[in-house]
């Protein structure tokens, strides 16, 4: 009972798909600037989750997508990040200082765990790191005279730093995918394609495949920290169950399985669905996210191993419109 | 008396390593034959906590009696879950394999807790779930034990060992070490593969729900986001006995569990699960096949 693996099929074979980059960034920027036109709270708040989950998969991606490593430890950085600019902004420093604070402490974690990490492989790697957020989860509750603990930090901002964070998670979006594309087509890229199939073997091909592996799990983290800080920003609030608990650890993991990892396109769309999903299904029963992020899981990890893009599905409808 | 103190906390923490050993064993004993790492085992340690928590408050049925429905119960659940997770398990590479069953238990853990949580906590209003059974205390000269504990880790010692006796004297239980020991052999021998796989689910799900059991009745209350904490700690003990070995998990299994219970007395409680957490890192980082594990 074999089955096809092709979940890290080569992305070359999705030529085209891959080419449509320039139109992805239009019609994101569209859309960012239509809903703002709107003039609605609402549909901002919406647009801004939406935003942010793009950029979040998308740079979650970046790592596991190209090394085939699962790296359940993104949160980590995401909610050190998050952590860093709460803890700098309250301190005195400015929205810019405390942001980019949030940023470097991001890649900093990042770098500071790759060489213990990477020493680990396959399913001890996911471990370690799924440790890790556990391990950040329950330090924020516990150094409570830092972190205040479960009732977390209220932080007083004006109604301008709304506008800076929905500005700011748009451009984090096209920033990702444009590093996620132009990674894929880079020296670098087809250094950790090659050792994605095999580590051995593209080590003995003189890959650094540890310096590799390294950049993109740098570059992976600082996104994620100064995503963290814009989070903060905009519900002015932050507490270690909402920037560490596993709803929003778990999301960007979930978004890049179930759109596909390996092209921006499939955390593109796996974060296009979670938010319909979200909005759909979260406003109105506030139990079913965790139970609809498994139901997902299972369901991708059983019938769809490539994620949506690889689907059969979606290649019947790219052929009938000839892409 | 003075040592009361000191004696419960070595008792109670050899109490939970004993439950964490059990809920190892089921966990290791998965993974070495089939090669599935069962994300949402802890999970299964809450189901089987509910049922008697259920059992207890709908008929009053004595916890340790209950054991007598759990664990055929939860040998039926763990057939169940042999069959959801046979596609994973079929995929090429061990590497693929390991990789989508930990997303499909995963998925599996969060709909498991989420929706208990819902039935319970948004339906019926029991977010904490404790039972207010009681024996008393057990005196040995002046020192008094708490008999639920001992009890409970007399029952665990004894099912730990059963367990043992039957994968080193049983016919099924030596078919489950040579398909641990080496899968392709053992199939080639004519051991049937997937009957020695639904077994060892089917064993290692009940030795998890009856760990809940315990755990439940002995030591703390549960509520429905308990499962994944467990199977951190799980995942500790296994990755600290090396994954697939039978001594390991117990020696592991007590190691943290008197690891937890003194962090929490000598600091503050809620160090406790911290130290669970950096001895597993520290292993991954030091000795990552474990202490009795095999690269």
């Amino acid at each position: 009972m074999l089955t096809k693996d092709n979940r890290f099929r080569s992305p070359m074979r999705f030529g085209r798909l891959d080419s449509l980059l320039v139109p992805t960034l239009l019609a994101l920027i569209a859309v960012a600037i239509l809903i703002r036109l709107t003039g609605r709270d609402y549909l901002a708040s919406i647009a801004f989750t939406f935003f942010t989950f793009v950029a979040m998969a998308v740079s979650y991606d970046i790592f596991t997508g190209y090394t085939g490593y699962y790296n359940l430890g993104y949160g980590a950085f995401f909610g050190a990040g998050a952590y860093a600019f709460a803890l700098s902004f309250k301190a005195g420093y400015g929205l810019l200082v405390a942001v980019a604070l949030g940023g470097l402490i991001g890649a900093m974690f990042a770098a500071a765990v790759t060489v213990p990490l990477f020493r680990l492989r396959g399913a001890y790697f996911a471990i370690g790191t799924f440790g890790l957020v556990q391990l950040i989860l329950l330090l924020s509750i516990n150094l409570d005279n830092i972190t205040n603990g479960l009732p977390g930090i209220h932080i007083a901002l004006t109604e301008e730093a709304i506008l800076i964070a929905y500005v700011s998670s748009v451009l984090l979006a096209l920033v990702s995918i444009t590093i996620h594309h132009r990674i894929g087509r880079s020296r670098l890229g087809l250094a950790l394609r090659t050792l994605r199939e095999d580590e051995a073997v593209a080590k003995s091909f003189g890959v650094d495949t540890f310096r590799a592996k390294a950049i993109v799990m740098v570059i992976s983290g600082g996104l994620a920290g100064v995503i963290g800080s814009v989070f903060v920003i905009n519900v002015r609030f932050i507490n270690p169950t909402f920037v560490l608990g596993l709803e929003i650890s778990l999301a960007p993991v979930v978004m890049a399985i179930l759109g596909g990892s390996g092209l921006y396109l499939g955390p593109l769309l796996g974060a296009v669905i979670l938010s319909v999903i979200r909005e759909a299904i979260f406003t109105s029963i506030q139990a079913f996210q965790l139970l609809t992020f498994g139901a997902i899981l299972i369901f991708v990890g059983l019938f769809m191993p490539g994620g949506l893009v690889r689907s059969r599905l979606l290649r019947g409808i790219l052929k009938t419109a000839h892409l | 008396m003075v040592f009361e103190a000191e004696l419960n906390i070595v008792l109670n923490g050899v109490l939970i390593g004993g439950i964490l050993a059990l809920v190892a064993l089921g966990m290791t004993l998965i993974f070495g034959v089939s090669g599935v790492l069962n994300v949402a085992h802890g999970d299964f340690l809450m189901l089987g906590a509910l049922t008697m928590f259920w059992m207890y408050r709908l008929w009053g049925v004595n916890p340790f009696f209950s054991l007598l429905l759990v664990v055929p119960l939860f040998l039926l659940v763990g057939a169940a879950l042999n069959f959801v997770l046979l596609k994973p398990m079929s995929a090429k590479t061990a590497d693929v394999a390991l990789a989508s069953s930990i997303l499909v238990t995963l998925g599996l853990s969060n709909v498991i807790e989420d929706g208990t949580n819902y039935w319970m906590a948004h339906q019926l209003g029991i977010s904490n779930y404790r039972i207010d059974y009681f024996i008393p205390a057990i005196n040995i000269g002046t020192i008094a034990l708490p008999s639920i504990r001992v009890i409970s880790l007399v029952v665990v010692v004894v099912i730990t060992i059963l367990l043992r006796l039957f994968i080193q004297r049983t016919s099924a239980g030596k078919k489950i070490r040579a398909v641990m020991q080496d899968r392709e052999t053992a199939v080639m021998l004519g051991v049937n593969p997937l009957s020695v796989t639904l077994m060892s689910f089917a064993i290692g799900t009940a030795a998890a729900a009856a760990a809940g059991v315990f755990l439940l009745a002995g030591v703390t209350g549960l509520d429905a986001f308990s499962g994944l904490p467990f199977t951190v700690l799980a995942l500790t003990v296994v990755v600290l006995g090396g994954l697939g070995s039978f001594p390991g998990a117990l020696i592991g299994g007590i190691a943290i569990g008197v690891a937890q219970t003194l962090t929490a007395f000598y600091a503050q409680p809620k160090w406790g699960p911290v130290s669970g957490l950096i001895i597993l890192l520290l292993v991954l980082l030091v000795r990552p096949q474990g202490i009795f594990g095999r690269r």
